[in-house]
C-alpha cells in the first residue's frame, strides 16, 4: 500500500454528505437553536454549547414562526410565499424531523402562516391566518383543521397556557387579544390592549400572560383568571419597540425584543421593573431562553446574526452568523 | 374595509356601530338637507368625507350645529385649522403646512415639483405591507392617500368609542384629546391630535426619484430614541404658539 492510495481514500469519506451521528445522543449533549431565516429560506442549526452553526437546513418557502415539538423531536416552521393574500403550495407549516434534518410533514393551512403555538401535549396547533382575521387549529396527527375561529384585525402572535387550557390570539389593527377555550375551540373573551400587539408568553405558573404592544412601546399583563389587563409596563420611557417576549424558566424574568431600538429589556416579574436594556444585533424580534434559563437568544433581523446574552452578567457574549433576515428563534433540549 | 372592520370591532368587544356610506354607488344623500336629516335620525357620531376645503367647511359647520363631530379626510387647507377650526372637528388628513414643511425638510435633494404625500402605495415598513395588500386585494387598486385617511378616521372612530364605551360625541373628543391617547396608522410611529387645532400627528412621505419609479421618503427622519416623541411630529405643521386657532367661536 502506498500513501497516495490513502489519501484517496480519505478525500473519499469527506466527499460524503452527512456524517450519521446518534440522534438520541446527539440531543442529549447539546441542545440546539434552530433559526428561521426570512430572507434566504433556510434553517440555521446551531449548537448552543459551542455557539457553533452545525447545520442549515433549506426550505420550501419564507420561514417565519419556528417551534420545537414538546416530545422534542420535531421542530414546526411556518413557511409562506411572497404573495400574502393568495394561496399557494408553499403557503404551510412543515415539520422537520430534527434527528435526521429532513421535512417529514406539510400541512397546508391557508394563506400567509405567520405565527402559531403547539399545544403542551403536543396534539394540536393554532395558526393565525392574519389576512383573514381568524385562527385556525389543527389537529398534528390527522393534518386536519378543526376550527377556524374568528379573532381579531390582522391577527399575528399566538400562545398556548403551559396547561393547554388557553390560547392568546394578538391582533396588530385591532390592538386586540382574543382569548380561547382550547377544550371547546370557543372565544371566551376579548381583551382591548394598547397599539398593535405583537406576540404573547405565559408565566410558567400559568397564572399570567404577557402581550408586548409594539407602537405603544408596552408590556401588558394580564390575569389569566380574569381576562383582565392587571398592568401596563411602559418599555424605555415609550421608547421601545416590543416584538417577541419570553419568560425565563423559574417564572422571575421577562425578556423583551425591541426591534426598533435593538435592545433587549429583562423585567422583573413581580415588579415589573426594568432591570436592564441590553444592546443586541440589528432589529431583534425572535427571543427565547434556555431550558436552564442561563442563556437568552435573539434573532436580529438587519444584522443577519443571533444574539447570545448571559442571563446572569446581562450583556451578550456571543454573536452568531446565521441566513439572511432571520426571524424566529426555537430551542430544543 | 372599513365596514368589516367595525363589524369586526363590535363582535369582538360588543356594541353597535353604524357606518352609511351616502355618496358613490349606494347613494343615500345629495343635498345637505338630507344629509343632516340623517345625521338627525340615526344621533350620529360623527361625519367623515368632504370633496374640497368649502364642502369640509360647510360639512364642519352643520356637524357642530347637530352636535357631532367631523373628521376630515380629504382637505389640507390650512384655513380649516386655523380661523376656521372647531373643537368638534378632526383632521386625519396632513395639513399644507405640514407638507411644506416636509419639501424643505427632506433629507434628499427634492425637485421643485416634488409631491409630498399621507400615504403611498409601495410602503412596507411597519405593517403598511399587510394594509396595502389587504386594500390591494379587496378593491384591485393601491391604497391612495384619501383611502388611508378614511380608513384610518373610522379606525379611530370605533377605537376611541371602545375606549371610552360610548359614542356620545363629547365624551370621544374627551378621548381624542386627552395626552396619554395614541393611534396606530401603520407608519410605525404612535399617532395623536394636537390639542391646539386637532391636527393628527404623523410623519409624511416625500415621493422622489424617476418619474415612474417614484420612492416615498418618510419625514421627519427620527431615531429610534425618540420615534415616540410628539416634539419630533411637530417639527411638521403650525405649532400652538403660531396656531390662529379659537375654540371659542
Amino acid at each position: 500500500m502506498t500513501i497516495g492510495r490513502g489519501v484517496t481514500a480519505t478525500l473519499a469519506i469527506l466527499a460524503l454528505p452527512v456524517v450519521w451521528v446518534p440522534a438520541s445522543s446527539a440531543q442529549r449533549n447539546a441542545p440546539l437553536l434552530f433559526v428561521s431565516n426570512e430572507g434566504s429560506h433556510d434553517i440555521t442549526v446551531i449548537n448552543t454549547t459551542k455557539n457553533a452553526v452545525v447545520a442549515t437546513i433549506p426550505v420550501d418557502g419564507r420561514p417565519r414562526g419556528i417551534h420545537v415539538s414538546p416530545d422534542q423531536r420535531r421542530v414546526f416552521v411556518a413557511l409562506s410565499d411572497e404573495q400574502p393574500n393568495e394561496q399557494s403550495s408553499r403557503d404551510a407549516i412543515v415539520a422537520i424531523d430534527i434527528a435526521t434534518r429532513r421535512v417529514v410533514a406539510r400541512y397546508a393551512i391557508g394563506t400567509d402562516p405567520e405565527q402559531f403555538a403547539i399545544s403542551p401535549d403536543g396534539a394540536r396547533l393554532y395558526v393565525s391566518n392574519e389576512d383573514a382575521g381568524t385562527a385556525t387549529a389543527l389537529d398534528i396527527r390527522s393534518g386536519k383543521a378543526i376550527a377556524t375561529i374568528i379573532v381579531g384585525i390582522e391577527p399575528e402572535g399566538v400562545a398556548y397556557s403551559p396547561d393547554g387550557r388557553w390560547v392568546y390570539v394578538t391582533s396588530e389593527t385591532s390592538n386586540s387579544v382574543t382569548i380561547v377555550d382550547a377544550r371547546t375551540n370557543t372565544v371566551v373573551h376579548n381583551v382591548l390592549v394598547d397599539l398593535r400587539p405583537r406576540a404573547a408568553a405565559f408565566s410558567p405558573s400559568g397564572r399570567r400572560a404577557f402581550v408586548t404592544a409594539e407602537i405603544g412601546g408596552s408590556l401588558a399583563v394580564i390575569d389569566v383568571a380574569t381576562f383582565a389587563v392587571v398592568k401596563s409596563i411602559e418599555l424605555e420611557r415609550g421608547e421601545g419597540k416590543p416584538v417577541g417576549v419570553a419568560v425565563s424558566p423559574d417564572g422571575k424574568r421577562i425578556y423583551i425584543a425591541s426591534g426598533r431600538t435593538s435592545t433587549v429589556s429583562v423585567l422583573d416579574e413581580r415588579s415589573g421593573a426594568t432591570i436592564a436594556a441590553i444592546p443586541v444585533g440589528k432589529r431583534p424580534w425572535g427571543i427565547t431562553v434556555s431550558r436552564d434559563g442561563r442563556f437568552v437568544y435573539t434573532a436580529n433581523g438587519l444584522s443577519n446574526d443571533v444574539s447570545v446574552i448571559d442571563a446572569s452578567a446581562l450583556r451578550v457574549v456571543a454573536t452568531l452568523e446565521v441566513g439572511q433576515r432571520p426571524w424566529g428563534v426555537a430551542l430544543s433540549h | 374595509m372599513s365596514v368589516e372592520e367595525v363589524e369586526r370591532a363590535t363582535l369582538l368587544f360588543g356594541g353597535e356601530i353604524k357606518l352609511t356610506r351616502l355618496t358613490g354607488d349606494a347613494r343615500v344623500a345629495t343635498t345637505a338637507n338630507e344629509l343632516e336629516a340623517i345625521v338627525h335620525r340615526d344621533r350620529s357620531t360623527a361625519i367623515l368625507g368632504g370633496a374640497d376645503a368649502a364642502e369640509c367647511a360647510a360639512l364642519a359647520r352643520m356637524a357642530d350645529r347637530r352636535g357631532t363631530l367631523y373628521f376630515n379626510i380629504s382637505s389640507s387647507e390650512d384655513a380649516l385649522r386655523g380661523a376656521e377650526c372647531r373643537a368638534t372637528m378632526f383632521h386625519v388628513i396632513p395639513s399644507a403646512a405640514m407638507y411644506r414643511d416636509a419639501l424643505t425638510r427632506a433629507e434628499p435633494a427634492v425637485e421643485a415639483d416634488a409631491r409630498c404625500v399621507a400615504w403611498d402605495a409601495s410602503l412596507v415598513r411597519f405593517g403598511a405591507d399587510t394594509l396595502n395588500q389587504r386594500f390591494q386585494a379587496r378593491y384591485g387598486q393601491p391604497m391612495t392617500d384619501e383611502s388611508w385617511t378614511g380608513w384610518l378616521a373610522v379606525k379611530v372612530l370605533w377605537e376611541s368609542a371602545l375606549r371610552a364605551r360610548t359614542g356620545e360625541p363629547s365624551a370621544l373628543v374627551a378621548v381624542l384629546t386627552r395626552d396619554t391617547t395614541r393611534f396606530d396608522g401603520h407608519k410605525g410611529r404612535p399617532l395623536s391630535f394636537r390639542p391646539w387645532d386637532h391636527q393628527l400627528r404623523q410623519p409624511v412621505y416625500v415621493l422622489t426619484g424617476e418619474p415612474g419609479a417614484l420612492r416615498p421618503v418618510e419625514v421627519p427622519v427620527a431615531s429610534a430614541a425618540n420615534v415616540s416623541s410628539t416634539v419630533v411630529l411637530d417639527e411638521l405643521g403650525v405649532s400652538a404658539d403660531r396656531s390662529a386657532c379659537r375654540w371659542s367661536r
